[in-house]
Formats: structure tokens, C-alpha cells, sequence
């Protein structure tokens, strides 16, 4: 497949930012089993993650984002290649604590992933695995919790919680962990609108309020339209990244990979190949909406 | 719905015995259960009934509650004292008809073990009526510390112990929901004899096995992604502190288990042997 | 004519316990043969309540289900042949696969209806799989051996099998990639047409719905909050985002464009007619189709 290139000329803020996960040139291949040969996943992907940045990571199921998403706290280890998390190379076993508290992950299934009985408790577990002083534990977990308006709710058992509280929770316990970066695997995908609005909030926040990098594994298209940067994965490769405005007006690449087109693009796009002066940035309602109008008084 | 079941029957409340640490009130519980063993006359056994009903008041916990629990072992009591009436031979003949003969000794036997099973049963609903599942499970992950040393994974145990309550309502959902989903193809779940029956849970068990190990394994993920390593090294948010109350409670059952052993050596054992 | 209809619908949760709760109340809806029906509402609205009241796997508190006219809880002791006449898909379906083969499993619905000649069994099976976009290659698998698109298509087929008169699908593409979900509509579609059902479509996105329904039902604290047409429905974007309900985004656009005093038309759902209304406005063309209600 031809490799679409876009020019990334990356928002200024991040040149020069110092690099939080490095990932270079990396192969992956699942394990032989008895019925299937080794199957490889990833074929040579390089991707660097600067302090800061929000980044989502789009491709449909199979292209092997998931994967990737993996080899960033050392779920899965290269099978060629390097990760480095903070410039710690992920198979050396001495640092894998070090590395999975500077990288988070949040997984699809907000169920799977609580393990107290009660929300205060299972915020509190990452922390407690750390060997964070009793004393201070307390703080970090109200502060992790009021970061995702889950404070009212830290006696609450999470079973009665609806999706968008208990990936909240889950969320809150990744940050009572004060990592550097947070990793989310497809966060919203089993939620409803509301629950889907919640998550989006709380890692907007995440980002701008605490300066956690994001990487942000979606299908959503008006989700992946806040990051800084979006990555194309497709058959274990890069297939192109740049900013969403910019990838997103590829409209025919997007459809020959099966994955959405925001519908603010395609009509901005539609209408500047009439003739009509549209800029090409256009990414949201309000601002098709506005580029509409403003074409119409010119 | 099913997943309204609440496990261990815990009620939240602030009485005193609410308030106790978890790991007294297991150890204090289990002190009145041995010391009802060892109540041998009418005075030691009033004490011991005499402290259980107060504790009941103290508790707060609606006697009725207690009554619920009485009930399912209501047959057993019944059962063991007709045994042991019509069995324990003695002295003194109280009622004889054809082959059966009551001693005085056998009433007096039976009643003391009713009594004991009663009190066992409305003291161990007081521990969970009174003490949330997750402070039961601390306390007894502390208390169990030292078999560390016997090589007992005390703290596997108790975490196991968290994620199975953690996990029992939301497997209780997903049944009902696969119960649900069956029965829209069709399944027939209520009639039939006890075979086809037993067949009808296929189709839900499969499922639920499967989504259980599904979630075993995310979960598992998601633990090692949160850094857990085992007990080793772990420090808790809820710390368990025995504060003064623990004190006063310990000192009261000390006395009661004191005055069961001197009012036993006022008047003589009514128990045979 | 009418398939389903409901008269004065009312259920209620833990009825005479604490927790008692009103999932629906008063509902009155009329459903033709051969519709295609998106409902919509946020969750605890009363819609998954509302779709295991008509296949009869929860019985109303009052009120009466018809379907072709008859009350399906006239003869209670019959109610599971309501459930073969209204076939329901639930959320993520794919976890009710048990069967050691893709085929076994289809075949448990029908099997269950009393189909017991191996041929016509056969047939049915082979027709829900290829209506499902299930290739014969698949049929001797194992379930959990299909990819998670082909599990959810396997689950749906499913209940296809059982040949109900009303396919109820309660969002059958959650938690899928763009490729899954539209394979789904588009499978979801081609059944339809081909075989004239009535279905209703269960979903939170509104793209999806804009894009299969003729009518849209909104449910809001267990009341009907509009039944109409899907055009219809989509001009009070405002009433919609209220009750917690998102327009599809390309409506976003005209409303926004409307309330920043443009006048332009605002019961726009799809991309064509879309492109069509903003050349109009472009063009200088207002106010074109002049008296449109709003």
C-alpha cells in the first residue's frame, strides 16, 4: 500500500519537547500455537510521543494499534525493535514498575478493570502496590478522584456506578499512580453519549490541567479531533500521521481504510471543490458552520 | 433483580459495635462462641444469654434480622435436641412411654446445646451485619499475618477474597442478562423434569465461563498495568487502628469469659460427662 | 397495518420494594408491518425496557401489547411463541454463543421453535447465515474462534433464524470499528428489504439511525417524547440535546449555522441532501423552499 505522505509540520510547542516514549523501529509477532503459525502484527513502526502531547492513534480493528498501544508499558515486548519509555528500554525487567508508573493504560471494559469493592479502595490499589506511605495516600487519592469529579461518589461500591463513573474511577486510579503519560485503549467505546462526553472531559482535563501526556486509541472521529497529532496505523504500519485537520481531509484515504469521516470535513470539502472559499481546517460543527457563513458574505 | 442481592448482609449503622476495629470484633466474637462451650450451669449460661441479647440492643441491627437468620437453622436446633432428649441417659426419669425414656440430665443437655447453636448463629450475623465486606476482609488478612510464616498465602487469599466480591453482583448481572438472552431464542427454562432442566443451563453457563475468563484475564492486565506485584511491600490506604473503645469492649468480653469460669465453680455442672 | 401496538404501557421495577421505579409509563405506539424503526434515548430512558415488553420477556405492570392485534399476554402459558414472533438481539449478543459450531448455534432458536426436519433446518440455517454476511467456510467453526465483527453477525443470525415477523436489535453495533458497524446496517438493511420484516433498531448514534430509519421514537424518562419522521425528528436538535441526545453532526452544522442568525433550513440528516442545502444557501438561494415549518 502507498504510503500517503503528509508533511508534519507539527504544532511548535512540541518541537523540541523532550521525547516520553520512543518507539523505533518495532516488529511484533504472537507466539506460535499448536493450530497457527507465528503470526507477526507489527512490521516496523516507529513512532515518537513528545512530554505533553495528545496524540490518538486510529486504524480499524486488526491494523494492530492495540498492539502498539501494549509496547508502550511493557504488556507486550518487541519481538524487534526498541521501546523506551523515558528513555528506559522495556525488556529490561529490573524497570517495569518504573515504566508502568511513568505509563498508564486505561482498557475498553470499565468493569475489568476495578478490583475494590469500594471506589476509594480501588483508586487507592495502584498506590498501595507502590508502597505509597499510608499518610500520604489519603491525599492522593481525593486529588485523583476530584481531578474526575468522582470525589462524591468515593464510598460508592462500583457496581452501581453507570459506564461513564466506573471508567472514571479507573481512570482515577491510573493517575493516583502520578504517571507521565496515560495510554487509553478505545476508553468510550462500550459507553453511551453521556458516559462517552464524561471520559472525553476528564482527559481533556488530564491533559491541560495536568500536563499528562495522552494517547488515545479511538474509532470516534470528533475524539480524535482534540489531539495535537493523529496516527494512522494500517496492516502493522505507520500509514501517515500529522494534525487532524490535516489527515482528516484526506477524505478518500479515510474511506479506503474504512474509518469515518467527520462530516463537517466532507462537507467543508465538498463545497470549497465548488468553488467556494472554505478553509481546509475544518474539523467541527461550529466551524463548518462558520466557514459557511463567512464564504457567503465574501 | 437478582443483583440486588446483598452479600454478607452488611448494614450500615453507628452503633458501638459498628464502630469496633474489625479485627477486635472477630477476635471478641469468637471469644463469646468458645466461652458458650464452656458455660456448664443455669447461672454462667444467664450470663452469657444475658450479655448476647444486650449486645443485640447495642448493635441497633432490627431484631427481626436476627430472627431471619435464626430460621434457617431453626430445623437443626429442633433436630439435635429430639436426639440428644431421646439418647443421653441419666438418673433422674422425667417422662417414659413404651421404649422411650427423657432423663432429666437429657433436657437439660439439649437445652444447653440449642442455646449454643443460637448464640452462634446471632453472633456470627452480628459480625456481618455490623462490619462492611471490605473491613471484614482487612482484618482478616491481618489477623491470619502470622501463618505468613507457614508458608499460608495470606494476602493472595485476601485479595482473592476482594475480587470475588468485587465480582459476584456483576456476574449475577451478566446471568440474568445471557438468561434473558436465551430465553428471546426460545430456551425453555421452565418446564420439563430435572434433566432438561439441567440441560436448559448450558446454554448460560457456557457463556458465563467464558465471559468469566475474559474478565479474569483483562483484569489481570489491568492489575499488572497498576503495578501489583503481590502482598510484598504493599501499604494501605485504611489503616486499622484499635482505639479506645477496642479497649473497653475487650476489657467487658474478658470479664464476661472471667465470670463464665467463676460462676461454673459456684454450683455443679448440669452437663453429662 | 398495524404489527405492534401498545395501549397505556406502564412497568415499574422492584414493584413494593425500596428501590420501586417507573421504567415506563403511558406509552402508546403503533408500528406498521414492514417499517424501519430507530429508537432512541439515553440510557434509563425506557427504551431497553420498552423492547422486552414487546417480545413478552418482561410483563407489563398495565396496559396491553398487541401484535397483529392480539394481546400477547392473553394466554400467559404462551408467551415464549411471542418471543419467535419477535425476535430480539440484545447489546453485545456475542456472549450468548455456547454452541460447539457456528451452525449448532444458529440452529438453537429455531430448534427451540419446534423445526425438527433436518433439511428445512438446514435451510434456514444457511439462509440467517448469508443474511448475516456469514461465509459457509465459517458454519463448522467454533464461535469463539470468529473475529468480534463475525460473532455479533454469528449471534445476530442467530435470531434471524427463528424467521421472526419483528427484528429488534438493541445496539448492534456498539463497541465496533467504523468496517463492523457499517457491514452491520448494511446486513441489518439488505434483510429488510429482502424480506419485507418490520425492524426496530435500538442505537445511541444518530448517524446510524438517520441513516436506516423511516421513523424515529424517542423515549425520555419512560414517556414517548416524539414518534415521527426521521426527517421531522432531527429539526429540534435543541429539544434533543435537553434530554440528553446528540443530532447527528452534519445537523450541528445548520443549527449552528441558525443560531448565528443564517437562514437556512435545519432538518438536514444526510450528506447529500446536506450539500444540496448549503449550495442553495451559497448560491443566494434562500429561503427556496420557502415556508418550511420550524
Amino acid at each position: 500500500m502507498e504510503n500517503i505522505n503528509i508533511t508534519s509540520d507539527l504544532s511548535e510547542k512540541d518541537e523540541g519537547a523532550e521525547i516520553q516514549i520512543s518507539i523505533q523501529d518495532l516488529y511484533f509477532e504472537y507466539e506460535s500455537t499448536d493450530d497457527s503459525p507465528p503470526k507477526e502484527v507489527l512490521h516496523g513502526v516507529s513512532i515518537d510521543i513528545r512530554k505533553g502531547e495528545f496524540v490518538a492513534l486510529l486504524g480499524h480493528n486488526g491494523s494492530g494499534k492495540s498492539t502498539i498501544a501494549k509496547h508502550m508499558n511493557a504488556i507486550l515486548l518487541p519481538s524487534g525493535g526498541k521501546v523506551y519509555v523515558a528513555g528506559m528500554d522495556t525488556t529490561d525487567d529490573a524497570l517495569l514498575t518504573d515504566i508502568r508508573r511513568t505509563v498508564g493504560m486505561v482498557f475498553q471494559n470499565p468493569d475489568n478493570q476495578l478490583v475494590a469493592t469500594i471506589v476509594e479502595e480501588d483508586v487507592a490499589f495502584g498506590p498501595e502496590n507502590l508502597g505509597v506511605p499510608s499518610a500520604e495516600m489519603r491525599q492522593i487519592v481525593d486529588d485523583a478522584l476530584k481531578a474526575v469529579g468522582m470525589y462524591e461518589y468515593r464510598r460508592h461500591a462500583p457496581h452501581k456506578l453507570s459506564g461513564g463513573q466506573k471508567q472514571r474511577v479507573a481512570i482515577a486510579g491510573i493517575i493516583a499512580m502520578r504517571p507521565k503519560c496515560i495510554v487509553f485503549d478505545e476508553p468510550t467505546a462500550m459507553l453511551d453519549p453521556r458516559g462517552r462526553q464524561e471520559v472525553m472531559d476528564a482527559i481533556d482535563r488530564l491533559q491541560k490541567e495536568l500536563g499528562i501526556t495522552v494517547v488515545l486509541i479511538t474509532h470516534y472521529m470528533d475524539e480524535a479531533a482534540k489531539a495535537d497529532r493523529v496516527i494512522i496505523i494500517n496492516d502493522g504500519k505507520l500509514l501517515t500521521q500529522g494534525r487532524p485537520s490535516q489527515v482528516f481531509s484526506h477524505i478518500d484515504m479515510l474511506r479506503e481504510h474504512h474509518l469515518d469521516v467527520p462530516q463537517p470535513t466532507e462537507l467543508a470539502q465538498y463545497l470549497r471543490e465548488m468553488g467556494y472559499d472554505i478553509p481546509e481546517d475544518v474539523l467541527t460543527p461550529e466551524e463548518c458552520a462558520k466557514a459557511i457563513m463567512a464564504a457567503k458574505k465574501n | 433483580m437478582i443483583s440486588d442481592i446483598t452479600i454478607g448482609q452488611f448494614m450500615p449503622g453507628k452503633s458501638f459495635i459498628h464502630k469496633l476495629d474489625p479485627r477486635m470484633k472477630i477476635i471478641l466474637m469468637t471469644a463469646v462462641i468458645v466461652f458458650v462451650f464452656l458455660a456448664k450451669n443455669l447461672m454462667s449460661m444467664g450470663a452469657m444469654v444475658g450479655f448476647v441479647i444486650l449486645s443485640m440492643l447495642i448493635s441497633r441491627i432490627p431484631l427481626r434480622m436476627y430472627f431471619k437468620g435464626l430460621k434457617a437453622i431453626w430445623f437443626l436446633v429442633f433436630f439435635t435436641a429430639a436426639l440428644n432428649m431421646l439418647y443421653i441417659k441419666g438418673e433422674h426419669v422425667v417422662f417414659e412411654y413404651k421404649s422411650v425414656t427423657i432423663y432429666e440430665e437429657a433436657l437439660w443437655q439439649s437445652g444447653f446445646i440449642a442455646v449454643r447453636l443460637i448464640v452462634i448463629v446471632i453472633i456470627s450475623s452480628m459480625l456481618t451485619y455490623t462490619t462492611s465486606p471490605t473491613d471484614l476482609t482487612a482484618a482478616i488478612e491481618r489477623l491470619l499475618a502470622p501463618f505468613k510464616l507457614f508458608r499460608l498465602p495470606v494476602h493472595e487469599l485476601a485479595m482473592m477474597m476482594t475480587i470475588a466480591l468485587r465480582f459476584i453482583p456483576t456476574l449475577l448481572e451478566e446471568t440474568e442478562k445471557i438468561m434473558n438472552a436465551q430465553k428471546a431464542r426460545g430456551a425453555d427454562m421452565e418446564s420439563g423434569g430435572i434433566i432438561r432442566r439441567a440441560k436448559a443451563l448450558i446454554p448460560i453457563l457456557i457463556p458465563l465461563f467464558i465471559s468469566s475468563f475474559r474478565r479474569a484475564f483483562d483484569l489481570a492486565t489491568a492489575m499488572d498495568c497498576r503495578c501489583y506485584t503481590g502482598g510484598k511491600g504493599r501499604t494501605r490506604l485504611n489503616v486499622l487502628r484499635y482505639r479506645f473503645r477496642d479497649v473497653f469492649a475487650f476489657l467487658l468480653v474478658g470479664g464476661l469469659c472471667y465470670g463464665i469460669i467463676y460462676l461454673n465453680s459456684l454450683a455443679p455442672s448440669l452437663l453429662v460427662r | 397495518m398495524a404489527i405492534i401496538e401498545t395501549h397505556d404501557l406502564r412497568f415499574v421495577y422492584g414493584k413494593g420494594t425500596p428501590f420501586e421505579k417507573v421504567a415506563l409509563d403511558g406509552v402508546n405506539i403503533s408500528i406498521n408491518e414492514g417499517e424501519f424503526i430507530g429508537v432512541i434515548g439515553h440510557t434509563g430512558s425506557g427504551k431497553s425496557t420498552l423492547v422486552q415488553l414487546l417480545n413478552g420477556l418482561l410483563r407489563p405492570e398495565s396496559g396491553k401489547i398487541l401484535l397483529n392485534g392480539n394481546d400477547i399476554w392473553a394466554k400467559p402459558k404462551k408467551i415464549r411463541s411471542v418471543r419467535f414472533e419477535v425476535g430480539l438481539v440484545f447489546q453485545y449478543p456475542e456472549y450468548q454463543l455456547f454452541e460447539e459450531t457456528v451452525y449448532k448455534d444458529i440452529a438453537f432458536g429455531p430448534t427451540n421453535k419446534g423445526v425438527k426436519k433436518k433439511d428445512e433446518l438446514d435451510e434456514i440455517v444457511r439462509t440467517a447465515a448469508q443474511f448475516a454476511g456469514l461465509k459457509e467456510s465459517l458454519l463448522e467453526k467454533s464461535p469463539f474462534d470468529l473475529s468480534g465483527g463475525e460473532k455479533r453477525r454469528a449471534a445476530i443470525a442467530g435470531v434471524i433464524a427463528m424467521q421472526p415477523k419483528v427484528l429488534i436489535l438493541d445496539e448492534p453495533t456498539a463497541g465496533l470499528d467504523p468496517k463492523g458497524r457499517d457491514r452491520i446496517l448494511d446486513r441489518i438493511r439488505t434483510y429488510r428489504e429482502k424480506t419485507g420484516s418490520t425492524v426496530l433498531l435500538v442505537s445511541h448514534s444518530m448517524e446510524d439511525i438517520a441513516r436506516v430509519a423511516d421513523r424515529v421514537l424517542v423515549m425520555n424518562h419512560g414517556k414517548v417524547e416524539m414518534f415521527d419522521e426521521t426527517k421531522n425528528i432531527f429539526k429540534h436538535g435543541e429539544r434533543l440535546a435537553q434530554i440528553g441526545l446528540r443530532v447527528p453532526q452534519i445537523t450541528q452544522v445548520f443549527l449552528e449555522m441558525k443560531r448565528m442568525g443564517a437562514d437556512v433550513r435545519t432538518d438536514v440528516y444526510t450528506m447529500e441532501f446536506a450539500k444540496g442545502v448549503a449550495l442553495d444557501y451559497l448560491s443566494g438561494g434562500e429561503k427556496k423552499q420557502g415556508g418550511e415549518a420550524e
